[in-house]
């Protein structure tokens, strides 16, 4: 035994009598993983906290510890903010016209229409957890990286036109669309989120931005007749970029404003 | 050794906590009382200073109050009670940004010396803790004071387990490291 083994062992919590034979012999041989063990072992009593302190806290708690409804469970919200995803893009593509569905092959349809589901449900997920202190989530950040590396791929592989005709003419109409689309989504989503308590406001504002980027994205693919490359994998994905970048600017001044009022 | 709130059982808080959420005065005193001294045991150790310890307990409090609808009864209740505490530390310490929290290591071993030599004994873990860097205190606090789970202190932190296992891993190398620097430095001392 080693001292590096000797530390697997404190991580998963023995230290005492219920020491493996080996590891008893090797604090017995080794002088630092034997004081390194004493010293873990020395944890005494809590510490006591001011009486003082204790009682405002008591005032401060128990006087509004009015009965409080539980949360709902986090599936309940994920599939709500699924439920305004999938709402936000169709009616914003009944709105724009779905010129973009027939031009699509099938193949192109089920990729297109597949992955963008799978990531707005795993953006759903991440937005949801986020809502419960000490739950385990992804980070706004990464559902971010995840979703434009996989919407990228996706473009490039069912797509194969790199001509870049109007390009700015159409791009700009294109992302004024799905922002647009975007704004109510997010707006929906976040009104169902501030229910919870967010600890982590810049990157639940990413996740809140991805999805709803997701919904203009999706109403685009249904919309837009355009299916060039250079189009398609900037001014369609451009959506999701600015409403990532737009959450997470929001929720850095909530923190701040949060970190100022406290 | 461990202190998952005094003598109660984690499920036991938790049936506070469930009662806490449906309005018993009782409980919420009950679970005030069991879990504070953990909590501010977490404060102190980090801020190495009672008055902004106090502060910081007392604001976690408040944020615990406006939180308590978001606790589910029958999921773990110290990740989520240590993720709230955890961020009110992060909330100080932005504010405070200018104020140095860390020790230089360099320095460690002579004031362990310092702390455990009058006495030729070795320094305890609260000692020890005050010179890891804060993410590894942090870790090693919620591990083996607070009587955490591995996977509980991932949630609290916001981390995987893989993270925390390498954390807690790096703090005994330096733990051990601190330990040999101040036996060599109390032997050196020590009349022979």
């Amino acid at each position: 035994m080693t001292c590096h083994d000797m530390n697997g062992i404190l991580i998963s919590g023995h230290t005492g009598a219920e020491l493996s034979a080996d590891a008893r012999q090797h604090i017995q041989t080794c002088a630092a993983c034997r004081a390194l063990v004493s010293s873990i072992n020395s944890v005494d009593a809590p510490y006591a906290v001011d009486t003082a302190l204790l009682e405002r806290i008591r005032g401060s708690v128990l006087s509004s510890a009015a009965p409080v409804r539980p949360l709902a469970p986090t599936a309940v919200f994920a599939w709500a903010f699924v439920v305004i995803f999938g709402a936000i893009a169709y009616a914003g593509a009944l709105r724009l016209g779905i010129h973009g569905l027939p031009v699509l092959t099938v193949i192109q349809r089920i990729a297109i229409f597949t992955v963008l589901l799978a990531l707005a449900v795993l953006a759903a997920f991440t937005v949801a957890r986020s809502m419960r202190p000490g739950a385990r989530t992804l980070s706004g950040g990464i559902v971010f990286i995840i979703a434009l590396i996989v919407e990228e791929a996706v473009f490039f592989s069912v797509f194969h036109d790199y001509r870049v005709g109007r390009f700015l003419h159409w791009g700009a109409g294109c992302l004024r669309s799905g922002l647009l689309c975007a704004i109510p989504a997010a707006l929906l989503i976040w009104l169902l989120a501030r229910r919870g308590y967010i600890l982590a406001p810049i990157s639940t504002g990413a996740a809140i931005g991805a999805l709803a980027g997701m919904a203009g994205l999706t109403a685009l693919e249904l919309h837009c007749p355009i299916r060039t490359i250079p189009h398609v994998a900037i001014w369609h994905v451009g959506v999701l970029i600015i409403s990532v970048a737009v959450g997470a600017l929001i929720g850095w001044l909530a923190r701040l404003r949060s970190s100022h009022s406290s | 050794m461990e202190d998952p709130s005094s003598s109660r059982s984690k499920s036991s808080i938790e049936e506070l906590m469930a009662a806490y959420q449906s309005g018993d005065q009782k409980a919420a005193n009950a679970l005030i009382e069991c879990v504070s001294p953990a909590l501010y045991r977490f404060f102190a150790l980090h801020s190495g200073d009672r008055r902004h310890a106090d502060d910081l307990l007392q604001e976690t409090w408040i944020r615990i109050h406006k939180a308590r609808h978001t606790y589910r009864f029958g999921e773990p209740l110290l990740p989520w009670l240590y993720a709230i505490a955890r961020h009110v530390k992060i909330d100080a310490y932005r504010k405070r940004r200018h104020e140095r929290y860390e020790e230089p290591l360099k320095t460690a071993s002579d004031q362990l010396v310092a702390a455990a030599g009058d006495k030729n004994e070795l320094p305890d873990l609260d000692t020890l803790l005050q010179h890891l860097p804060a993410s590894q205190r942090e870790v090693i606090v919620m591990l083996k004071i607070s009587g955490l789970s591995l996977e509980e202190a991932a949630r609290a932190t916001s981390c995987s387990v893989g993270s925390v296992k390498q954390k807690a891993h790096r703090a005994y190398e330096k733990m051990r490291a601190l330990l040999a620097g101040s036996n060599d430095s109390t032997r050196q001392v020590e009349p022979t």
